[in-house]
């Protein structure tokens, strides 16, 4: 299983906290969101450091980033925590 | 047999009377004979007495004769002439005694065609007299030319002859040594008589005459003085010309025995291979200024045509009035062509696939190197009566770099055509290919130049066509100049320009700052007109632009859907009367819509005088609301300029939203006037004032959890926070200043509530706002891919 | 930032008054930095 694949099935979406969510369970999905969040967190943290600002920050503007980003479609989670389509 | 008898002495006795009769009438007889030959030769005017015509000799006391048209007078006198009766049947005499000849040519009008008459002098080997002797002869030559008379002797005895002569001529006197030997060889030789002048041997030609059936052959060799001979031969008007240098050749020619009188004739039956060695300089008058000719030219003639070929190089200088310097055409070694002669003139060809060199010259504002010019088609000049006439005229231009009006300017190859027009114009017809010019400010891009030139007496007229290869430009123009004052017109047109990613503006002109067109058709006509005010020249435009749907990139931003139709005119700079001038969208992080202002634009052509902008009727839609001016000026030449931009109904939730920050919100409409301040280092403003409609809005700030944690220790930053959670204002005014640095102060005053807070208690709220708008709009454009687009666009000129 | 508050007498407003700075020049570089992260050749959007 891959990101884009996964993403476009509506397996997977993002949220407001810059990390991915897994929208339907399933071992495999699971296993992929945490690969993957793990691989952002890792970069979230370098850009942090390399500009002097908080990881928090670095999520927040991922986050408002990656849902700005995300096709049409596609699930990002709302303020309320549901899971909508874009 | 009596009868017989009878008749044979009848017959016996006539003949004896006959004979008897023809010998005493025998001068009667042949003077009647000779008198009939020539009348139908034409010379009618003539008078023989025949003292005495014996068996054996004949003796003539005069010979006249006129020709018709009187171009030409004979007189001989005591001729004695001896024969044997068996040869003069054959047409052979034994020797002619002439005691003196006095003849003079008018200037020869053409025979009216061709008879056959045998010139005495120049064909003695064809004489049928063993001996002739003219003991003192004096010729008198036409008028016009430089040859005044010919007088001497001419001693023949079979096949062997000696004719001293003396040539009256604008050198002076010149000896003639004219030798025939008895083996046919020639010797003539030409020396002037003042002993030591320059021309130490004019003319010298040895060679040998060979009789054959109706046909007279020679072989030889000459050797001339070039200035000599031209002193000799030129005519009165061109005598003013000095040529120098030497002629060495081997000459071969045959011509029929009996000389045709006409030219045409003559030429059509000479048959000649000549092969000069040439070293000669010449300086003709008019516009040829210098000929320079050195090694062989070989010429090999029949039926009235020569062909010719060169074996070494040569030049001539020619001083054109256009050109500054002199053009000097060279021709390579090698170089062939043909003439062919008809009714008094002759046609110069030059065969195609050959090519000539022009020297470097400038005509004009052109400089052009050195350039070689290859024949595309037989080059054809015809020389009638002393004037070259030059006829059809194809040449292909090698490419070449050479300067116009200062530019360098390259092309791939070009072809012209000359017509000679009437009334002594000239039409050509030009195409270049690939050429490249450096035009300052103007991408170097190449394009093909097709066009035509009308020159006549009075005007010069020329129509291009130019077209970039990439097709992406045409233009089409038309110049038409006065010659005697160089007053004129042009009107020129761009049909359709189609921007495009492929096809942007930047490919035409050299835009430095971030800016580019790669969208929308701009269609471009113009119309200039030049006139000679007191030596000085004044130039008027017209230019009348054409933009729709325009879309590109300028400064950080993305524009689209720019269209205006601007007319400008004027003199040294452009004006353009009021143009309208819409544009959809704006975008460099803040979307502006539907702009349209009407412009004045004041462009210098030249000079130091940058260009000024006089806008007025601004308005465009901006974050919900309305910004307008109804007055700005972009003055480049001067410091800088203010004007008021007014704000109306603009949407605060849409100001909030730009900040993107999580939580914010707000609403309500804000008014106001921004005094705003240009300078060509930014835009600023001070004292701006906003103000919210009443009945007001409000204000949401929902904190993150990391700022509500901060807060817990700050006890004003909670009171803060819980006013602000659902603030509604129904006063706020806002007093701002904007610095070009992007550095924006806001003092804004709040008056209101938050009706959940302290039971609603009044809140009067003072924010000293500072931000840098430059950094908010470019992070706008991060977040709204529009700093990746502008990027990609620009990207892709760089590339280029 | 520290705002000053006054609260008085309650018919009085409360009067606030706030410096804030908008700070973007980080917050441009981080979206820059997340513009190649979140990104399609990055294989983590």
């Amino acid at each position: 299983l891959d990101l884009a694949s996964a993403k476009a099935s509506g397996m997977v979406g993002e949220k407001a906290d810059g990390y991915l969510g897994a929208v339907q369970g399933g071992g495999e999905v699971a296993a992929l969101v945490a690969d993957i969040n793990n691989k952002r967190r890792a970069a979230y943290q370098a850009i942090a450091a390399r500009n002097g600002t908080s990881l928090q920050a670095v999520e927040a503007l991922a986050g408002r980033a990656a849902q700005d980003k995300t096709a049409a479609g596609q699930y990002i989670m709302n303020s309320s925590g549901q899971w909508i389509r874009k | 047999m009596k009868v017989v008898l009878r008749v044979s002495t009848l017959l016996l006795l006539a003949a004896m009377m006959m004979v008897a009769a023809t010998y005493h009438f025998l001068p009667q007889i042949v003077s009647a004979v000779l008198s009939s030959r020539l009348a139908a030769a034409g010379y009618a005017k003539h008078q023989i007495t025949i003292s005495d015509i014996g068996w054996h000799k004949a003796v003539l006391e005069s010979f006249r004769l006129d020709a018709d048209d009187a171009s030409f007078h004979l007189e001989l006198r005591n001729i004695a002439i001896e024969y044997a009766l068996n040869e003069l049947i054959h047409g052979r005499i034994r020797s002619i005694e002439v005691a003196s000849l006095q003849a003079s040519v008018k200037s020869a009008p053409p025979a009216k065609e061709s008879t056959p008459v045998p010139l005495p002098v120049a064909t003695f080997a064809l004489i049928p007299a063993q001996r002739v002797l003219i003991r003192q002869m004096s010729v008198v030559l036409p008028e016009g030319s430089p040859l005044q008379s010919l007088s001497g002797s001419i001693d023949y005895q079979s096949g062997v002859l000696h004719a001293p002569m003396l040539l009256a001529s604008p050198l002076g006197l010149v000896h003639v040594r004219a030798e025939v030997g008895q083996d046919g060889h020639v010797d003539v030789a030409l020396n002037p008589q003042v002993a030591g002048s320059k021309a130490s041997e004019m003319l010298s030609l040895a060679g040998t005459v060979s009789r054959q059936p109706h046909q007279l052959q020679f072989g030889g060799r000459v050797h001339a003085d070039a200035a000599a001979l031209w002193q000799l031969s030129a005519r009165g008007d061109l005598n003013a010309a000095s040529v120098a240098g030497r002629i060495d050749a081997d000459v071969n020619f045959s011509l029929p025995d009996q000389l045709p009188s006409t030219a045409d004739a003559f030429f059509s039956a000479l048959i000649a291979r000549v092969h000069l060695l040439v070293d000669l300089s010449a300086v003709p008058q008019g516009a040829l200024k210098q000929v320079t000719g050195r090694g062989g030219l070989s010429v090999e003639c029949r039926d009235a045509g020569c062909d010719w070929h060169l074996d070494g190089g040569g030049a001539f200088q020619a001083s054109l009035a256009a050109a500054t310097s002199p053009i000097v055409l060279s021709w390579p070694s090698g170089f062939a062509g043909r003439v062919d002669i008809a009714d008094r003139g002759l046609t110069l060809i030059l065969p195609a696939r050959q090519s000539v060199r022009l020297g470097r010259f400038s005509v004009g504002s052109a400089a052009l190197p050195e350039t070689v010019l290859g024949l595309d088609a037989p080059l054809r000049l015809s020389y009638r009566d002393g004037v070259w006439h030059p006829q059809a005229v194809a040449l292909a231009v090698s490419p070449q770099s050479l300067q116009l009006a200062g530019m360098p300017v390259t092309h791939a190859g070009a072809k012209v055509a000359l017509q000679p027009a009437a009334g002594g114009g000239i039409n050509a017809a030009l195409h270049v290919t690939g050429v490249n010019a450096a035009v300052p400010g103007m991408q170097p891009f190449p394009f093909d130049l097709s066009g035509t030139l009308a020159l006549d007496q009075r005007n010069m007229t020329a129509n291009a066509t130019l077209a970039t290869q990439d097709g992406m430009v045409q233009l089409n123009g038309r110049v038409v100049q006065q010659r005697a004052t160089g007053d004129g017109a042009g009107t020129w047109s761009v049909p359709a320009i189609s921007f495009s990613r492929e096809h942007p503006l930047s490919r035409l002109l050299d835009l430095k700052k971030a800016f580019d067109v790669d969208g929308g058709v701009l269609a471009l006509t113009g119309s200039s007109h030049w006139q000679q005010h007191d030596g000085r020249y004044v130039v008027s435009h017209h230019v009348e632009i054409d933009l729709k749907g325009g879309s590109g990139v300028v400064g950080d931003g993305l524009f689209e859907g720019l269209s205006t139709r601007m007319v400008l005119d004027g003199e040294g700079g452009l004006r353009s009367k009021p143009a309208r001038i819409e544009m959809a969208s704006f975008n460099n992080g803040v979307p502006i819509r539907d702009l349209s202002v009407n412009l004045v634009l004041k462009l210098p052509l030249s000079g130091d005088r940058k260009p000024a902008l006089y806008l007025s009727d601004f308005s465009a839609s901006l974050l919900g609301g309305k910004v307008s001016s109804p007055e700005m000026v972009f003055d480049f030449n001067r410091s800088g300029s203010s004007f008021p931009v007014l704000l109306e109904h603009v949407d605060i939730e849409q100001i909030l939203a730009l900040e993107r920050h999580e939580g914010l919100y707000g609403n309500g409409f804000l008014d106001g006037s921004i005094p705003l301040t240009w300078s060509p280092a930014g835009v600023s403003v001070s004292g701006g004032k906003l103000a919210a409609r009443s009945p007001g809005g409000k204000i949401r700030y929902i904190a993150d959890n990391t700022t509500r944690a901060l807060a817990e220790s700050n006890m004003s930053m909670n009171i803060v926070l819980g006013i602000i959670s659902d603030f509604h204002y129904h006063q706020m005014d806002v007093a701002m200043d904007y610095a070009a640095d992007g550095r924006l102060l806001m003092q804004v005053h709040l008056a209101g509530n938050n009706p959940a807070y302290a039971n609603g208690r009044a809140v009067e709220f003072n924010l000293n706002l500072e931000e840098n708008v430059l950094r908010l709009l470019e992070s706008l454009r991060v977040a709204g891919d529009i700093s990746r687009k502008v990027d990609e666009r620009l990207q892709k000129r760089m590339k280029k | 930032c520290a705002p000053t508050v006054k609260v008085e007498v309650p018919d009085k407003p409360i009067t606030i008054n706030l410096n804030v700075k908008i700070e973007h020049e980080i917050r441009v570089k981080v979206e820059k930095d997340l513009d190649h992260v979140l990104s399609q050749d990055s294989g983590l959007f």
